[in-house]
């Protein structure tokens, strides 16, 4: 008997093909449905035996069972790499920037801890934008239920407080001689104030001003000569002007910074400019 | 160490159950963060962020066998945040893709350095073309070994949907890598194990 070669095979095939393409269309989608449940032994024996009889004349399918069995120890595999030496260096080093979790959290016990976790819960809180609103909605309902509502503990009490105020200080008993020791107090610290501390600016503004006096009056002058040369249509003027007025400027800028403390020493042997 | 005492010990603020956490953890957060970035660079800084994260947020997870799935979904979390990032900015450089194919023969790059298996590589790179959900299928659950259900509460979907999911995407995958020439006739690397029987 004659064993098939290639040729006869092929026929064969071409013959399967044509017929599947007329019938049912390829059956490559179902094989490889199947193919993970191969790969994984998972199969009932017909299941298998009609995958395995796809794949020997499916070289597409073949390729993915392929694949697929050796990604069955490839993957796991996978699970895990090595950033390198540094990585957990690096970590520690930012997380040690970080507010301390013994201190944020845990050690802390009792009303210690108590108090901690609710100053943390008030710190989340006031950081939502909303809160300044549904704050001042809450104080309006407290405000409102205790001293406007039918009944309130504290009904009459705003009207008390707006009639102090608009009688003045004297509608107060005590509050006039407060007042008035308060007044003098704070006549007695503003006038520290204007002595020590604007006494001391002024000073020293007057003396940055005397010391530049001439150095201003000469920038003046080349800032105007610039202009006239540009009025005149002498940009060679302009020019030789804006150069003196950056060199005004240098003179400006060391005289005014120049600390009042360190009187300038001529350099003995040269002459002083 | 038990992971319960451990995580007691790092919320308590103890620096160096702290370090033994970053340490257990590493390895396989940046694997699940290069799966989903493919660079090595990024994966770097990513997981440095995801690190500090949780460490702000390691009093959320109260229960030491829920804290894989819950880191798992901090890293989901942060990449599609990056991804996201990423899609938004421009294009680092514009080289056309045959220029390219040249520059990455000229010589081996820092993450060939890093994944030295090329087989490994081929996987990540075709990892990177599948669709989004069944790459986090075979990060989550062929990778990283996460069961359907805690696959299912990362990914926030119903149990079926990863069920259906977990073969169609390995075989998605598989496609994906002989398309790029990994298969057993393509210029890859060879397969270690023949034809499955």
């Amino acid at each position: 008997m004659r064993r098939p070669d290639d040729r006869d095979r092929r026929r064969d095939e071409d013959l399967v093909r044509g017929i599947l393409d007329r019938t049912s269309g390829p059956a490559c989608g179902r094989c490889l449905e199947r193919l993970p449940a191969l790969a994984r032994d998972d199969l009932d024996p017909v299941d298998r035996a009609l995958v395995q009889g796809h794949l020997e004349h499916c070289g597409a399918c073949r390729a993915v069972a392929v694949v697929l069995g050796w990604l069955d120890s490839e993957l796991p595999a996978m699970a895990e790499v090595d950033p390198g030496s540094g990585f957990t260096a690096a970590v520690l080093a930012r997380t040690r920037r970080l507010p301390s979790r013994a201190a944020a959290a845990g050690n802390l016990t009792g009303g210690a801890g108590l108090m901690d976790r609710v100053g943390r819960w008030w710190e989340q809180r006031i950081q939502r934008p909303l809160f300044v609103w549904q704050a001042a909605y809450a104080l309006t309902l407290v405000l409102v239920l205790l001293t406007a509502a039918p009944g309130a503990p504290l009904r009459g009490v705003p009207g008390q407080v707006l009639s102090t105020v608009q009688a003045g200080p004297g509608g107060v008993p005590m509050l006039g001689p407060v007042l008035a020791v308060a007044d003098q107090g704070l006549a007695a610290g503003t006038g520290f104030l204007k002595q020590e501390v604007w006494g001391g600016i002024q000073g020293s503004l007057d003396r940055r001003c005397d010391r530049t006096a001439t150095v201003r009056r000469a920038l003046d002058r080349d800032l105007r000569g610039t202009w006239r040369g540009i009025r005149q249509g002498r940009p060679g003027h302009s020019l030789i002007s804006l150069r003196s007025v950056g060199s005004d400027l240098g003179s400006f800028w060391r005289l005014w910074w120049r600390h009042d403390s360190i009187p300038r020493q001529p350099t003995p042997g040269r002459r002083p400019s | 160490m038990d992971q319960t005492e451990l995580l007691n010990r790092c919320r308590q603020g103890d620096e160096l159950a702290w370090e033994m956490l970053v340490r257990q953890q590493q390895g396989r957060v940046c694997a699940m963060i290069y799966g989903y970035l493919g660079d090595r660079d990024e994966t770097l800084d990513v997981a440095q962020e995801i690190f500090v994260r949780l460490y702000r947020k390691l009093d959320q997870c109260t229960d030491a066998a829920r804290f894989g799935p819950w880191l798992a979904s901090i890293v989901r979390n942060a990449c599609l945040d990056h991804l996201r990032r990423r899609k938004a900015r421009p294009p680092r450089q514009d080289i056309p893709a045959a220029e390219m194919t040249s520059l990455a023969s000229a010589g081996p790059t820092p993450e060939e350095q890093w994944y030295r298996t090329s087989r490994r590589r081929l996987v990540h790179r075709a990892l990177q073309d599948l669709s989004e959900i069944n790459r986090e299928v075979i990060l989550l659950k062929d990778i990283q070994g996460l069961p359907l259900e805690q696959v299912a509460e990362v990914l926030e979907v119903p149990v079926g949907t990863v069920k259906s999911r977990v073969s169609r995407a390995r075989v998605e995958l598989a496609q994906a890598i002989i398309a790029l020439g990994g298969g057993p006739g393509g210029s890859g690397p060879a397969p270690a194990t023949e034809a499955v029987s």
